[in-house]
């Protein structure tokens, strides 16, 4: 019974295989994967962060002892606070200078993300500027980096690959199970995403520009950042 | 090893492992297909893990069983009546023991997926009930309770079979 078992197999499983073939489909199945999480066009944004000139603050915001600006834990789709908008500060869109100015001003934003998002917290020192936020639904949290130089943003590290974010060259990358992406959103200012966690529940994250009256395209950046270290793709 | 190197070696036995696994030919080099594709972008942290050949075998069942999941499955085994019953011509044309072999493959591709994987490691890729059960996310008791469940049924039905062969000729 046992070899009539393991000749029915080896019956069953033998024949050519084409290395090279099998090989180039993967490419191409690795590529078409690259180009649904990254384009834009497919609506494969979940979120989408816009520097913005809002994030001023009229009055103090609370502040926790690292300097960041806390905010009070939300769950589910409720709106993200926000620090209040100042009315006639120029965005880092207009004006790469304005990231990081220490201005007490905050320039990066998120919205039109399908998940909830609770416990974001901003975050400017000079030339660079950090939000963070937790995923209501899966506990990780978010990282979303902009900054004018970026040597802020660290070394991307070995086995980097192309993607592309909004339709402009970026680069991707896995580190020790967190994902992250890279890109320029514009001359003068660089943009990254973090997120870990299980790549099946990976959150796709786009670029996309904001048209808004009176100003210029916002630049846009989306991340994901899961501070538990589960794997997860996002970007 | 780089991804390249991997397929170039190894790609190959996988190919042929999920050939089994999916009980058809053509849908296991999909299934093979579609899990390098998802191994790609995370193959640092697989290598670095130290045994890629484990990691992509469970990714392997994990896609069957998500597959067979998301189409009706026809694979049913209701009993005797399913028995593939070998008449003169087909014993004519293939010989009594091609016969049976093509007979006991259609018994394991209509076993549950997990006996028919159990099956197919230990009988083609030769591995221990512990090696199973790390690719099967479970324990090597549970392996051999799968693998006892499997002989059974095969048995049953080979002795049927070689019954309705001998009666047949």
């Amino acid at each position: 019974m046992d070899d009539m078992i393991a000749t029915a197999l080896r019956e069953r499983a033998e024949g050519d295989i084409h290395v090279e073939r099998l090989l180039d489909a993967v490419r191409t199945g690795v590529r078409r994967q690259r180009r649904r999480r990254f384009a834009v066009g497919f609506g494969a944004a979940a979120a989408v962060v816009a520097l913005v000139a809002a994030a001023g603050v009229a009055t103090a915001p609370d502040r926790r002892p690292d300097g960041r600006t806390a905010q009070p834990a939300q769950s589910g789709r409720v709106p993200l606070p926000r620090p209040p908008a100042v009315a006639g500060a120029p965005t880092a869109a207009d004006r790469p200078e304005v990231l990081g100015s220490g201005s007490g001003l905050f320039h990066l934003d998120i919205r039109g993300t399908p998940i909830g998002w609770r416990n974001a917290s901003w975050a400017s020192t000079r030339g660079f500027e950090e939000l963070r936020f937790e995923a209501a639904e899966t506990g990780g949290d978010v990282r979303v980096l902009a900054a004018r130089d970026p040597i802020w943003l660290g070394e991307l590290g070995p086995g980097a690959a192309s993607a592309a974010v909004d339709g402009l060259p970026a680069e991707t990358v896995e580190q020790g199970g967190t994902h992250v992406v890279r890109w320029q959103p514009r001359a003068g200012i660089w943009a990254q995403v973090w997120a870990t966690g299980e790549p099946d529940s990976a959150i796709a994250v786009a670029g996309k520009r904001i048209e808004t009256p009176g100003s210029t395209s916002k630049l846009t950046a989306i991340a994901l950042q899961n501070e538990k270290s589960r794997n997860v793709t996002a970007i | 090893m780089t991804f390249e190197d991997y397929v170039r070696v190894r790609g190959p036995a996988l190919v042929r492992v999920a050939r089994l696994i999916a009980g058809d030919r053509h849908l296991g080099e999909d299934l093979a297909q579609e899990v390098l594709i998802r191994a790609y972008p995370r193959w640092n942290r697989i290598v670095a893990g130290g045994r890629p050949d484990v990691y992509l075998r469970r990714m392997l069942v994990n896609a069957h069983v998500s597959w067979r999941r998301k189409r009706s499955s026809t694979e049913v085994v209701d009993g005797a009546g399913r028995v593939e019953r070998a008449d003169a011509a087909d014993v004519g044309d293939l010989g009594a023991e091609a016969a049976e072999r093509a007979a006991v493959w259609r018994l394991i591709r209509r076993l549950p997926p997990k006996q028919r994987v159990t099956i197919v490691l230990r009988y083609y890729e030769d591995l221990d009930d512990a090696a199973i059960a790390e690719i099967l996310g479970c324990s090597p008791g549970t392996v051999r309770t799968h693998a006892m469940r499997a002989l059974t049924t095969l048995r049953q039905h080979v002795a049927t079979a070689e019954e309705s062969l001998r009666w047949t000729t």
